[in-house]
């Protein structure tokens, strides 16, 4: 069934009388094709399987595919090449205008000829049924359902929730209390819970639109981008290092490759639209004319920085040993998982040995797809990470063009010019003032051996006679000149000279002018024929394919074949025609890709997709629990220009979104457990817990530590023998660089710093669409003796002591403990947990005391106790 | 029911995945189902239903590529042939090996035990449980590199990142003991090995089933005592103030069982603490016990200690502890690419006693017909010197030490070709060693399969790798 059978339509030329007669094949198009192709498509082995003398062979088409469809000029790769004047290759006469005009109207007018022909129309690889999967429809705009309950409904998304819940006899709980929504809102959007003062701002904020305001807000934040940043990177499997990353005190970067990173956050918190978000990451090179440009301008920088996301592999080719053919397919295949998978949701890895045995993935469409990484990814042109050595180009590309660097050295080498002259003064200012201190020092030896000795001193060390080896033992000291000896000689204008030339240096040195590098994605080399390969192997290559799509969202086999994007003329345009393809309304990969987006970001938000297997939209994926409400978001999110932020606001200020966590009252509770035990129709907010990075942030957010600064090369880590990795303190740029957010740090493949690590920071290999969140009990240890949480509760307690210096007095305790909770889990206690708080405060004092410590000390030190508490609550672990 | 999707539990409970009851403990160590039954390490406990023979692992990983013909595979044509230039081709990772220049053992075989299997003089303690010992001299891997091949041992992948066989165990059976992790790690205190922590990583498995390292030296545990000083009494009061706090809390969310999971954490984390702690206590072991182990003779001590904490591990129920080589200067001891004699003189020594000792000590205990002990490298190395003292990898034979858990005693396996450069008769796979272990441990390898990014991922993908229990090695 899934495999191609050359089944033939026979086409017969329709020639009718006409006044003016269309051209025909062997009166008027053969001999063009005669005068200028078939010197290589003609011969005994035409070129790329392409044979142009008969109308039955032209038909046929080559490697690349069929080269003319009657009727159809923009399908037909032949009017493609002679009209771009890729064909005849350069240094051969192009076609005329007329010419091209003749087989243009040859093709339009159906491809008349003398002899009948037929045209082999490959079979469909899949059936409508395979088609016909939830994931590959269309989007259709799904009419939002009537409910009873009409008062709980404030958006369409209520609306489609209640619709389900009312049917299995729940309904949308009760709104949650304002101070934990807002801490809701805050670790969901930006990763860390809110500080006692915008709590308060809040929750004094009694307008009717508060809640809508405030969304709007916290969506505006920079913070949002870092948060939400770190979800994408997730999809495109980012790691800062390179290669396998496997030896924990060996980190490899690869310079500027965070330069993704800082794309990445600055396009979610820009609000830039997803189609050419994904556009941009795709084929960002071939949407700007980088090659032709004299300068860059910061958006083809920006362009060709977009294309990190298909450098996140594990490219082994870093170094000599690891440039083999098949670690290049290695990096290909990868690739493939993270652009499948990541943005269609698919587990195409089957599809490399075989077709795929649930999804309807065919082999051939496999290799069809994986042709428009073919290009860059050159097996017969590879470009390794690094240029170990002179032989190699390596991948990356200068964020400078030719030109603009020409320039830049060319200004660096007359900066160096005019500094060396600048030191130069300086030096012989120093050099006129040494002379006098030695002619001086000289002095002070009797004249009757100062020749001598300064002969002696002069000669090397090994070469004096023992005379000489005496003398200069004797003097070399006292004759010796040290840097501060000069410096007090220096007259004034010496000190003049000098410092002005210090001056001038330090000016000059701001004009120096540097670039960086950008790890990009772009052609190279000629395009290389695909081929099926027999169990994934490289080394037994099956039939060619051209560059196409996946069947299953093509509605015909023809429209499985890809039209490359006219682009410059030293990139195939396949990347960008795919990005295309996979950002099109109306079609079944653009419906798919929407569905899989918009599903991401419910994700990022309920901590589970409406689609709970949010990497895997195929057969064996989990259905959607709300098919109608995933299809109209999908609708929603394209109506309002792909950007992610209208959506977000879309569900942040809906019911479903706002109610409470908390159990449903009890008659509703027992339907809930007998129908929802998982909550999949939301009758209320599923409670999560925080992932790595918001845990991290978090503890540094509550003692008002987190630095928010943004962008930039990553903070390094140190692996340590005791098995824990750290945050590197000594190699920081800056010193509180330690403190910045998650996102910022180091991301390597297996390797992260301890307290990222025990609470589930993935393993990068490539695509990750689920964060795991598991309880063990390192992350108890961790957070109950580790020496970071401990930081944090000793910070925590500076802060609140700080007005305070003596003792703690009468009521003082309760204020204290009231504020460790509002900075920590951002709520007032009740009376009862501050009644076990001051109790074990009052125990502990208590000990410390009789410990030896002082009233002060154990005041001080019992606060930090309750605070490290605290930290180590569910409640601060859980977003409720 | 309702018509949605099937919950995560009950497609997990579903045929369709095979082995729903071992994949359904993954879903008890997973926060991301609320309700669950158990909280803990390694949550579900199994005692007493194993269908398997075995009911642990201790793998002594010999990393660095133990010379197979110097050490239990002898060669007597080599000696013959010292120095002569042999013919055909050799797969070498690094350069001097070019004169190919045969090298015999110089070190003397002869036969052990009732079985008569031969031993070089280099491991008298381990030949001399020669008919305990089931010796597999026709072992392959598919790397001639150190990281990739250690992978290829632990995973049956040559790439990172992906479960090693420890964390499919403890996945497939979970542990015995509460206070314990089912997977625990013992390595040299002086440093990582090449690989670093990749030998036991639990991959895309939920990471309750990394290996956790308890270390022979200092704190047990990563974390395990406080960073700061402070006394049991203020911990315990902290411990019972959070107690309070967190089930205050939990009357809010009553169904919500994570939250108990959570707080019972802190009560394992404290019994870990004891419980780790005890079992590095090696005071209790009798004064023959301690000398069995080697652990007051300073060559020996180090991983007769690990050897003998490896015991009591099992002793208390964990499921599957690797013991890592001692390491020699940053370096894997065993990698003999020059001074093949001097080198093995220093290291054999130190492993060859502590590992005879733990065969001996699980023996005497009635403990080594559920033990299954390993004691194997990553590959072996070639029968040409490298220069001209040394021997390179070779991916292409190595041998492997088998004792305890239903293997067979006193028997040798397979063997390679005269010179000991392939593995040729009866060759075995390290994907057929998974499956062994597997089966003796009451696991089909056909059937332990977690679900990974679209695939039903196993251990030994035996349609790919031909995978295959083999049953000549078990009694």
């Amino acid at each position: 069934m899934r495999f191609w059978l050359a089944t033939l339509v026979t086409v017969f030329s329709a020639v009718t009388a006409h006044a003016a007669a269309p051209p025909q094949f062997e009166r008027d198009v053969l001999p063009i094709l005669a005068r200028h192709c078939h010197e290589c498509h003609g011969a005994k082995k035409p070129k790329r399987g392409l044979d142009l003398r008969s109308i039955t062979s032209l038909v046929e088409g080559g490697l690349s595919g069929l080269v003319a469809v009657p009727g159809k000029p923009e399908q037909s790769y032949l009017l493609h090449m002679v009209r771009r004047e890729a064909m005849p290759p350069r240094g051969r006469k192009k076609l005329s205008k007329q010419e091209i005009e003749t087989i243009q109207s040859w093709i339009v007018a159906g491809m008349p000829a003398n002899t009948p022909y037929t045209i082999p129309t490959p079979t469909d690889l899949v059936s409508d049924d395979d088609r016909d999967h939830w994931a590959f429809r269309k989007l259709a705009r799904p009419r939002v359902p009537a409910v009873k309950m009409t008062d709980v409904i404030i958006t369409p998304i209520d609306a489609f929730i209640e619709s389900r819940l009312e049917k299995a006899g729940l309904a949308l709980a009760e709104t949650a209390d304002r101070h934990t929504l807002h801490r809701r809102l805050m670790l969901d959007l930006l990763g860390r819970p809110p500080t006692p003062a915008e709590q308060d701002q809040f929750l004094s904020d009694t307008r009717p639109d508060a809640w809508e305001s405030r969304v709007d807000a916290v969506l505006s934040s920079p913070e949002f981008g870092q948060r939400f940043g770190r979800h994408w990177l997730d999809v495109a499997g980012y790691a800062d290092t390179v290669g396998f990353d496997h030896v924990p005190t060996q980190v490899i970067l690869t310079e500027g490759k965070w330069r993704y990173r800082d794309y990445v956050i600055d396009a979610l918190n820009s609000d830039h639209p997803f189609d050419r978000f994904l556009r941009e990451q795709l084929a960002g090179d071939e949407m700007v004319d980088w090659r032709e440009a004299k300068q860059y301008t910061p958006e083809m920088v920006r362009h060709l920085v977009a294309t990190g996301f298909l450098r996140t592999a594990r490219d082994q080719t870093h170094e000599g040993v690891g440039v083999i053919t098949p670690n290049y397919y290695e990096v290909l295949f990868e690739t493939m998982d993270v652009v499948a998978g990541g943005l269609m949701g698919l587990s195409v890895k089957c599809a490399r040995c075989h077709d795929h045995k649930f999804d309807a993935i065919p082999q051939r469409d496999y290799y069809r797809l994986m042709a428009s990484l073919v290009t860059s990814y050159n097996p017969t042109d590879w470009r390794p990470v690094f240029r170990f050595d002179n032989t190699v180009n390596e991948r990356s590309l200068l964020d400078v063009s030719v030109t603009t660097k020409k320039r830049i050295d060319a200004e660096n080498a007359k900066l160096n010019a005019e500094i060396a002259a600048r030191n130069n003064r300086i030096k012989s200012a120093r050099q006129a003032a040494r002379t006098r201190v030695l002619e001086k020092k000289r002095a002070t030896v009797p004249r009757e051996i100062r020749a001598d000795v300064v002969a002696a001193i002069g000669t090397d060390g090994k070469k004096r006679n023992d005379v000489q080896k005496f003398l200069a033992e004797r003097f070399e000291k006292l004759l010796a000149v040290s840097d501060q000896d000069t410096n007090a000689a220096l007259s004034d204008a010496e000190q003049a000279t000098i410092s002005t030339a210090q001056q001038e240096i330090a000016g000059l040195e701001l004009q120096r002018r540097s670039y960086g590098r950008i790890q990009a994605l772009f052609d190279v080399g000629k395009p290389p024929t695909t081929f099926i390969l027999t169990r994934g192997d490289h080394r037994f290559p099956a039939a060619p394919v051209q560059p196409g799509y996946l069947s299953v969202l093509s509605d015909t086999p023809r429209d499985v074949v890809m039209q490359p994007a006219r682009v410059n003329k030293t990139s195939s345009g396949r990347r960008l025609a795919l990005a295309r393809w996979l950002t099109r309304r109306g079609t079944r990969a653009g419906s798919l890709v929407t569905r899989v987006l918009v599903n991401r970001f419910w994700q990022a938000i309920f901590g589970r997709g409406l689609v709970e297997s949010s990497g895997d939209f195929g057969i064996q994926g989990t259905p959607p629990s709300h098919p109608l409400l995933l299809d109209w978001l999908a609708g929603e999110f394209q109506h309002h220009g792909w950007r992610a932020k209208p959506l977000l606001k879309l569900i942040l200020v809906s019911q479903t979104y706002r109610q409470t966590s908390r159990p449903a009252p009890s008659p509703r509770l027992a339907v809930a457990d007998r129908v929802d035990p998982d909550n999949r129709l939301l009758w209320r907010m599923p409670m999560r817990r925080l992932e790595s990075e918001a845990i991290r942030d978090s503890l540094l957010a509550v003692a008002d530590q987190l630095d928010r600064s943004l962008g930039g090369p990553p903070v390094p880590q140190a692996a340590h023998s005791d098995g824990s990795i750290t945050i590197n303190t000594s190699s920081l740029k800056r010193p509180h660089d330690r403190w910045r957010r998650t996102v910022y740090m180091v991301t390597r493949r297996g390797y992260s710093i301890t307290l990222l690590q025990v609470f589930d920071q993935p393993s990068i290999l490539t695509t990750c669409s689920n964060r795991e969140s598991s309880a063990v009990p390192l992350q108890s240890l961790t957070m109950i003796n580790g020496p970071f949480v401990n930081g944090i509760a000793s910070r925590i307690t500076s802060q609140v002591l700080e007005s305070s210096d003596g003792p703690i007095e009468g009521k003082q305790w309760e204020a204290i403990i009231r504020e460790l909770y509002r900075r920590t889990l951002c709520r007032d206690p009740d009376a009862e947990e501050i009644r076990l708080c001051r109790a074990a405060w009052i125990d502990n004092r208590a000990s410390l005391v009789a410990e030896g410590k002082t009233r002060i000390e154990a005041d001080r030190l019992a606060v930090v106790e309750v605070c490290h508490t605290l930290l180590n609550t569910s409640e601060f672990l859980y977003r409720e | 029911m309702f018509d949605g999707p099937l919950s995560r539990r009950r497609m997990l409970e579903s045929a369709s995945l095979g082995f729903g009851w071992l994949a359904l403990q993954s879903l008890l160590a997973d926060e991301s189902s609320a309700a669950r039954p158990t909280g803990g390490i390694n949550t579900a406990t199994r005692t007493g239903d194993l269908r398997g023979r075995a009911r642990s692992v201790i793998l002594l990983n010999m990393v660095g590529g133990p010379s197979h013909m110097d050490l239990f595979d002898p060669k007597p044509i080599l000696q013959k042939f010292h120095g002569k230039t042999a013919s055909g081709t050799f797969e070498t990772l690094q350069s001097g090996s070019e004169a190919k220049k045969l090298v015999g053992s110089p070190f003397r075989f002869r036969p052990h035990g009732e079985c008569g299997t031969e031993f070089s003089s280099m491991l008298p303690h381990l030949a001399a449980r020669a008919d305990d010992i089931c010796l597999v001299r026709s072992m392959h891997s598919a790397n001639n590199n150190h990281p990739q091949a250690q992978r290829f041992l632990q995973s049956g992948k040559i790439v990172p990142n992906w479960p090693s066989l420890g964390a499919w165990v403890s996945y497939g059976l979970g542990t015995e003991n509460q206070n314990m992790p089912a997977f625990v790690v013992l390595r040299d205190p002086k440093g990582y090995t090449d690989g670093g922590t990749n030998h036991w990583n639990n991959g895309w498995l939920p990471a309750i089933y990394r290996g956790t390292e308890i270390r022979s030296k200092g704190d047990a545990v990563l974390n395990l005592k406080p960073s700061r000083p402070i006394s049991s009494t203020i911990r315990r009061r902290n411990l019972d103030l959070l107690d309070a706090l967190n089930d205050r809390r939990r009357q809010l969310y009553p169904d919500d069982t994570r939250l108990e999971s959570r707080i019972r954490n802190y009560e394992l984390a404290a019994r870990m603490q004891s419980s780790a702690e005890r079992l590095l206590d090696l005071d209790g072991e009798t004064r023959a016990t301690q000398d069995l182990y080697g652990l007051h003779n300073p060559i020996t001590a180090d991983f007769g200690r690990r050897c003998l904490m490896a015991r009591r591990m099992v002793e208390h129920g964990v499921r599957f502890v690797e013991v890592m080589v001692p390491i020699a200067s940053g370096s894997s001891p065993f990698d003999s690419h020059s001074n093949l004699e001097p080198g093995l003189k220093a290291v054999c020594p130190r492993v060859d006693q502590p590992s005879a000792a733990l065969i001996t000590d699980l023996k005497q205990r009635g403990l080594l017909d559920s033990t299954i002990v390993v004691w194997s490298g990553e590959f072996g190395r070639l029968p040409i010197s490298q220069n001209k003292t040394g021997r390179d990898h070779n991916r292409h034979a190595f041998g492997m030490i088998l004792s305890g858990g239903g293997f067979r005693g006193g028997h040798v396996h397979g063997g390679t070709d005269e010179i000991g450069y392939r593995s040729v008769v009866d060759p075995v796979s390290v994907h057929d060693y998974h499956a062994t272990i597997l089966h003796q441990l009451g696991i089909d390898h056909h059937q332990l399969q977690f679900p990974h990014n679209g695939r039903d991922e196993r251990l030994t993908d035996p349609e790919v790798t031909g995978a295959r229990v083999v049953g000549e090695l078990l009694s």
